[in-house]
């Protein structure tokens, strides 16, 4: 069963429900409206299944299928009643609540294998690092920063294309690659790959970069609840 | 915001959306330090940022020390806030740095793992943070790609030449480290010499004080058994107790760290682990199926009390163990203090464990050191007849210093003869013996230096490398 049969990832942008509603939900004691709470895990939907992923399975359609079990646990039971904005905040809960969820699926395996004899590993050989690694959810809050930058630059290149500002756009993707700093070009060849003088790049990205860090916080705001709360959210996923 | 980054706003050098603005683009280069960011988009120059890093403010104890402004000079050698001084170690892991942090004015250790093992480290980094014990290193602060913990200056057990007492109190202060651990439901996983770092310290008990450290393969107890059912264990082979060991045993629980201790403390008085460090598979089967040797056979000035202890706690059958470390802890502080038999022996000694490493390398050898286990002499002894000696031990250096090393010899011997109590003859001639290679004369003379004086620090290197030297040599008196 593929994802899309229950959440739909609001083909590929990021928070659009805020996090506070799901609190106001669930404090107003009416029903939730599953497909509210939908919009809101499908948000996080990439983060989740890249753990499960690299740490689970390398089947996709398991990961898949995982993630989706995971989401549903949540809703099977009445997890709202674990949030309050005093028990941490939204990352945190959907990180606790997915290691209890990859623990309860290990302890279920280790019943099918019980029995089997114990394989000993010194702590130099290089696969016990492995098998220690299997552990948690590691990359959890690497993917979720990830997810919120893809989302913050999908938003800034719709505004740019809304506002005329394309080049702007351009000039911040080339100067700026995701995770490849080394194909980063310097002002002199945004220039001439943009048609564009060479004292207007610093200006466009000067403004590209405001930009995205205006969206960033906005982004953060969905879950954080609240401007201060967001700018330091920021200092953590971005340290 | 970091103490730095604070202090940069409130001068006006860099505004907080700037920083924002940096950090956010840290995420489209992870690893790169943020004042580089910084510099890099013109939001501040490199001159003003070099002068934050030594801004009374940013550093409140002041200027910092030499080393680190070397280090500093050399912009490789920064990561964020700290500057990398020397590499204390490297595995197949990662490293660990000694660095300075430029905003808290304090050293720290700084691991780097590899890239692949990051998520490891970064467990350990967490279950130590849930600790809060003088023995357990504690954890500053996590990075992007590192770890940020105490720089604890100590040297691990077994290079800190211990006497038999303070090896029982510094396994005995490991043990309440590892209760602490235990009673948060964590398990260490790794105990042995290597990990227990030990500090003198004249304010501590028995002026020793020790930390836990490497809780790399830590463990809740569900995860550890649910990795043995998966068919894997992780630790030092000849520490490991044998119930992890063993295919299909009982569930494993904190009694494993219990044995560990035991074997730590065994390797301690004996100068190696119980069943030797050779081949995996030989110290597995060993430890799964012999008791250990015992340490009174080994070494007759072991206590029975104190075999008793070790060889309980290394039982092949956790139910013989104490029942937690804290027992086991409460039982060495017993022996050391309290029993009338062999606390007072030992609280009356000064034995040096380098003493019983000799005595176990000159058992090999078929040879004992007549000098081990005897008491210190009465001081008052040593006073009446210092002068002739003093002035046999002054030329004998001069002789020394001047190559004339059979002079040098007889005069030691002289000054010896004048004060048969006199530990620093003993050690000069003791030394004197290492130069010219006679090492068992030197091992004599050394062991009988450290019984007269066991204060004096700079005999145990000496007396390291005579028996060295002997077991190398092969040599039997």
């Amino acid at each position: 069963m593929g994802k899309e049969t229950i959440f739909s990832t609001t083909g590929g942008g990021f928070p659009t429900t805020r996090w506070t509603r799901l609190l106001q939900i669930r404090e107003s004691g009416t029903a939730r409206s599953r497909e509210q709470v939908q919009v809101l895990f499908s948000i996080y939907w990439p983060v989740v299944r890249g753990v499960i992923f690299r740490q689970w399975t390398r089947d996709p359609e398991e990961a898949d299928d995982l993630t989706q079990e995971f989401f549903l646990s949540l809703l099977e039971r009445d997890f709202s009643k674990d949030l309050a904005p005093d028990k941490g905040r939204f990352r945190h809960f959907i990180k606790a609540a997915l290691k209890h969820f990859l623990l309860n699926r290990r302890r279920d395996e280790r019943r099918l294998k019980r029995g089997g004899g114990a394989r000993v590993v010194s702590i130099d050989d290089p696969a016990v690092a492995e098998v220690a690694a299997e552990q948690g959810v590691e990359g959890f809050d690497r993917d979720w920063a990830r997810c919120l930058l893809k989302a913050a630059v999908d938003r800034l290149r719709e505004f740019c294309a809304a506002s005329d500002r394309r080049k702007h756009f351009e000039a911040f993707q080339l100067h700026y690659p995701p995770d490849r700093p080394e194909e980063a070009l310097p002002y002199p060849q945004i220039a001439e790959r943009l048609a564009i003088p060479y004292h207007d790049v610093g200006n466009y990205l000067k403004w590209a970069r405001a930009k995205m860090r205006e969206i960033v916080l906005e982004l953060i705001a969905e879950y954080a609840g609240g401007a201060e709360a967001a700018r330091r959210e920021l200092e953590d996923l971005f340290p | 915001m970091t103490r730095l980054w604070n202090v940069a706003v409130a001068k006006g050098y860099v505004t907080r959306e700037q920083i924002e603005e940096a950090r956010i683009l840290r995420g489209f280069s992870p690893g790169r330090p943020l004042g580089e960011i910084l510099v890099d988009e013109g939001f501040i120059t490199r001159e003003k940022l070099a002068e934050l890093h030594e801004d009374p403010d940013v550093i409140p104890g002041g200027r910092i020390p030499e080393e680190v402004r070397r280090a500093q000079a050399d912009p490789a050698n920064r990561t964020d806030h700290f500057v990398r001084i020397r590499r204390l170690g490297r595995g197949g892991l990662g490293e660990v740095w000694l660095a300075y942090d430029l905003e808290l004015s304090r050293y720290v250790a700084i691991k780097f793992p590899k890239k692949e093992h990051l998520a490891k480290f970064l467990d350990e980094a967490l279950i130590l943070a849930r600790f809060d014990h003088p023995g357990i290193v504690p954890v500053h602060e996590i990075g992007p790609n590192y770890i940020v913990m105490a720089f604890i200056d100590g040297v691990p057990l077994e290079e800190a030449g211990l006497t038999l007492e303070e090896a029982l109190e510094a396994v005995q202060q490991a043990a309440r480290a590892v209760h602490h651990a235990h009673a948060h439901h964590v398990l260490h996983g790794d105990l042995k010499p290597g990990n227990i770092l030990l500090r003198r310290d004249p304010a501590a008990p028995r002026g020793i004080r020790v930390t836990v450290v490497d809780f790399g393969i830590s463990q809740g107890l569900v995860e550890l058994n649910e990795r043995l059912a998966e068919g894997a264990c992780v630790g030092t082979p000849a520490y490991m107790a044998p119930e992890l060991l063993r295919a299909g045993g009982p569930a494993i629980d904190h009694r494993c760290d219990l044995y560990s201790l035991g074997a730590t403390l065994y390797t301690l008085l004996a100068g190696a682990p119980p069943f030797g460090s050779g081949q995996t598979s030989e110290v597995i089967a060993r430890a799964a199926a012999e008791d250990p040797p015992a340490l009174a056979r080994l070494s007759p000035s072991i206590p029975p009390a104190v075999d008793a202890i070790v060889r309980k706690e290394m039982s092949r059958d956790p139910a013989k163990r104490s029942r937690d470390c804290e027992e086991f802890a409460d039982s060495l502080e017993k022996i050391l203090w309290a029993d009338p038999r062999a606390g007072k022996r030992i609280a009356g000694w000064r034995i040096p464990l380098a003493i019983a490493s000799a005595a176990m390398i000159g058992l090999a050898l078929g040879y004992l050191p007549s000098a081990v286990g005897r008491n210190v002499p009465d001081a008052a002894a040593t006073d009446v007849a210092a002068a002739p000696e003093s002035r046999h031990l002054s030329e004998g250096r001069t002789h020394e210093k001047s190559g004339n090393l059979a002079q040098a010899l007889e005069k030691y011997t002289q000054a010896i003869e004048a004060n048969p109590s006199s530990g620093d003859a003993r050690f000069e001639r003791g030394v004197l013996y290492c130069v010219t290679g006679e090492y068992e004369k030197a091992l004599e003379d050394l062991l009988a230096a450290l019984r007269l004086a066991p204060d004096n620090m700079r005999i145990r290197p000496f007396l390291h490398y005579a028996v060295s030297k002997l077991a190398e040599l092969g040599n039997r008196p």
